[in-house]
């Protein structure tokens, strides 16, 4: 196990908070008031033409390049071995699996497309942006649910902390369709984060800075679990919890009992394993800043804050701290 | 990170063979082919008519003591859950001797419920709006919720999906959480089944041969595809004494990665596959010298085989051509999200045994494949360290080392 730290260098977000840091930024200090968010152009974010793109595979691709720009990571910062990505995905590319499937009801087999079916696999985003952005380290693909996102972040950290990757970028998109929206828990959006990690040496070497440390994560069966075991990891107990974000619809009220908490789906909306993770690049940012939006209510320069998500899968939290000046 | 060994305390399995491991491992060691007719759709409209299909009458086998309302769940969550039963009872664990809060659930699978997510979507193409439960059951974290319930786990309990590496990949994360002390059990299960949906798009992928599945023969056309579930337990060494268990066999080491090139097709030269094997050495700690038998992917797909060999030869040197490598797909067909577990599985009774079942419907040497790949039958070998290897669709690539206890 290695002594060094782990920091969030870098973030990506498109969905109803805009899309990249700047946006978030301005919904933040608006106390969470969506922003007008100009369409997603791929075209942006991506080299060359794709033939098709899953809507969750394309706001996956502006997600993961918005967050390496933001943390300043070209192809040649590292070794593209050592460069890995952990993904979360609810619903994987339902909307590529439902054109699949009805081509396939409507046509019959000898129809059947094999690029709607590849692009319909749940690890397809994760795949396109190793291919995109050549990312040949470890490769992990989160569909647990609701939670797959912080799980993702969660695997990432633990490969950095044993040493094995370098640079890890975790990952969450989902899109909802006619049918999903049916069982979401809010006001449905689409979404997509990624967040770039990296280890505190790492980071210095490169003249980079950090935003916030990752000083903590837990999975459990409920949320309220898994915060406990993110606090322990990190050695806060919740008292010295400034902020929460709780992404949880079953459990989320008891998780946040007594704590200066934020309901996501309540404030923004259901993200599906997109929510948690924006959830983070938002505590990352308000841990960054010198004084938080006045809007949020929060003491000046927190510490500590936990996003929270949790569905009958199960639930991931994770513990970010302040990295003092 | 604890440095204590993450031992295999069980085994399970649901295979075209039929219900168990030990009905597996026999039917591989006499080199039985376990392909047959496709029965549960009509497979007539398709190219490829035959699948490494569970029984109908092992399916029909099937009891769930523990909870009888299984019996008419999605398959898929049929075949986990009967796999996961016996891979704990083999361990010697009830549901009493499980620390819940130190247990983990990890499943794996390409496809998840197939059935209801296509019975799901049938009704809404018919007008009938699916309800919060269809949609709930139809995701593939619903089988992790399910048998958590039912095993009380309260650890962390998480779904993996990274197509045909999937299983391997499960473990490697499971082991992982074990060493990072997030869990002291982990149960691992992969699984998946044979649907119109998976078959179609699979086969519209031309991966799929009309002849044998015949891995690293000249002549070889393609896989066929089969389903079932695999399930594993692991644990810390410490923790399986403690409850009297001498555990024979130890995942040493593991590294799961993409190769960042295309979709549907491998790096030919096998570099990722390569990295792969190596970073599962590194994290084993083991030399490339001490490997004694490779349990491979063998698609039976003309770059696969060619570009797996180049890479165990790369990994291997010179002593490649000497240590036996096996292809089990050959038998019971590509199982998808189970393939890697079960494979794995396979492995570690090898470790236990010493025997190496076969690669069968080998007739036509391929000078792009000259290794020794246990083509006359079933072999004896004293195999103290074994690499199981798999990949999948979307450039994934996950390999497990596996190592005999002392």
């Amino acid at each position: 196990m290695t002594a060094s730290r782990i920091f969030v260098t870098g973030i990506g977000t498109v969905g109803p908070l805009g899309i990249g840091r700047d946006s978030l930024a301005a919904t933040l200090a608006k106390g969470f008031e969506p922003v007008a968010a100009p369409a997603l152009r791929i075209e942006d974010f991506v080299t060359g033409a794709k033939t098709y793109l899953d809507p969750t595979s394309a706001m996956v691709l502006a997600a993961t390049s918005l967050a390496l720009r933001d943390a300043k990571l070209t192809p040649e910062s590292a070794s593209r071995d050592a460069v890995g990505m952990s993904f979360g995905t609810k619903f994987g590319n339902i909307a590529t699996q439902e054109s699949y499937l009805k081509m396939l009801r409507e046509q019959g087999a000898k129809l059947a497309s094999p690029l709607l079916f590849i692009h319909a696999y749940p690890n397809t985003s994760l795949s396109l942006a190793a291919i995109e952005f050549k990312l040949m380290g470890t490769s992990f693909n989160f569909n647990s649910g609701r939670a797959a996102g912080v799980e993702a972040l969660a695997q990432a950290f633990d490969e950095l902390r044993a040493g094995k990757m370098t640079v890890m970028l975790a990952g969450a998109g989902d899109t909802y369709t006619q049918t999903t929206r049916r069982g979401a828990s809010a006001q449905a959006f689409d979404a997509a984060a990624t967040l770039v990690l990296e280890r505190e040496l790492d980071v210095l070497k490169r003249g980079a800075r950090g935003m916030a440390e990752v000083a903590g994560c837990g999975l459990a069966r409920t949320a309220d679990e898994a915060l406990s075991r993110a606090l322990a990891q990190a050695s806060l107990g919740r008292p010295q919890l400034d902020w929460l974000l709780v992404d949880a619809p079953t459990d989320g009220l008891a998780v946040s009992a007594g704590l200066k908490a934020v309901d996501f789906v309540k404030a923004v909306g259901d993200c599906g394993a997109a929510g948690a993770l924006t959830g983070v690049a938002l505590a990352a940012l308000v841990l960054d800043a010198t004084t938080p939006p006045a809007r949020l209510g929060l003491a000046e320069s927190p510490v500590a804050a936990a996003v929270v998500s949790a569905d009958e899968s199960g639930a991931a939290a994770v513990v970010l701290r302040r990295i003092a000046s | 990170m604890s440095s204590e060994p993450v031992v295999i305390s069980g085994l399970g399995c649901v295979s075209p063979f039929g219900l168990g491991v030990d009905l597996l491992w026999e039917s591989l060691v006499a080199g039985k082919d376990g392909i047959h007719p496709i029965e549960r759709f009509d497979p007539a409209e398709h190219r490829v008519k035959v699948a490494g299909m569970v029984p109908e009458s092992a399916v029909a086998a099937m009891d769930f003591p523990e909870d009888p309302t299984l019996r008419s769940a999605d398959l898929g969550l049929r075949f986990s859950a009967w796999a996961v039963r016996e891979a704990l009872t083999s361990a010697g664990l009830t549901q009493s001797d499980l620390p819940p809060a130190d247990t983990a659930l990890v499943m794996a699978t390409n496809f998840g419920p197939a059935e209801a997510c296509e019975e799901m979507y049938a009704s809404a193409a018919y007008g009938t709006e699916p309800d919060e439960e269809a949609i709930r059951e139809s995701l593939l974290g619903h089988a992790t919720a399910c048998l958590g319930n039912l095993w009380g786990i309260a650890g962390p309990r998480v779904t993996l999906s990274l197509s045909c590496a999937s299983g391997n990949a499960a473990l490697g994360y499971a082991t992982d959480l074990v060493r990072a002390g997030r869990a002291k059990v982990a149960v691992v299960c992969g699984y998946d089944v044979i649907s119109e949906y998976c078959w179609s798009g699979l086969l519209a992928l031309r991966t799929m041969t009309t002849d044998k599945v015949r891995p690293f023969d000249k002549n070889r056309s393609g896989t066929i595809f089969g389903e079932g579930a695999g399930a594993i337990v692991l644990e810390t060494k410490s923790h399986a004494r403690s409850r009297g268990r001498e555990a024979r066999v130890e995942l040493a080491g593991h590294h799961t990665n993409n190769n960042a090139f295309h979709l549907t097709a491998p790096d030919k030269d096998g570099s990722s596959i390569v990295r792969a094997m190596m970073r599962a050495l590194e994290d084993a700690r083991v030399g490339p010298g001490e490997v004694d038998h490779v349990n491979a992917h063998a698609t039976s797909t003309k770059y696969n085989d060619a570009s797996e060999t180049a890479a165990i030869k790369a990994v291997l040197g010179k002593r490649a051509s000497e240590i036996p490598v096996n292809g089990i797909k050959s038998m019971i067909g590509h199982l998808m999200g189970a393939a890697s577990i079960v494979e794995t599985l396979v492995t570690a009774r090898t470790i236990e045994t010493g025997i190496v079942p076969p690669t069968i419907n080998y007739q036509t040497p391929d000078p792009d494949c000259d290794l020794h790949y246990c083509t006359a039958g079933a072999e004896k070998h004293d195999v103290r360290c074994a690499i199981s290897n798999s990949s999948g669709l979307g450039g994934s690539n996950s390999a497990v080392v596996l190592r005999r206890m002392p």
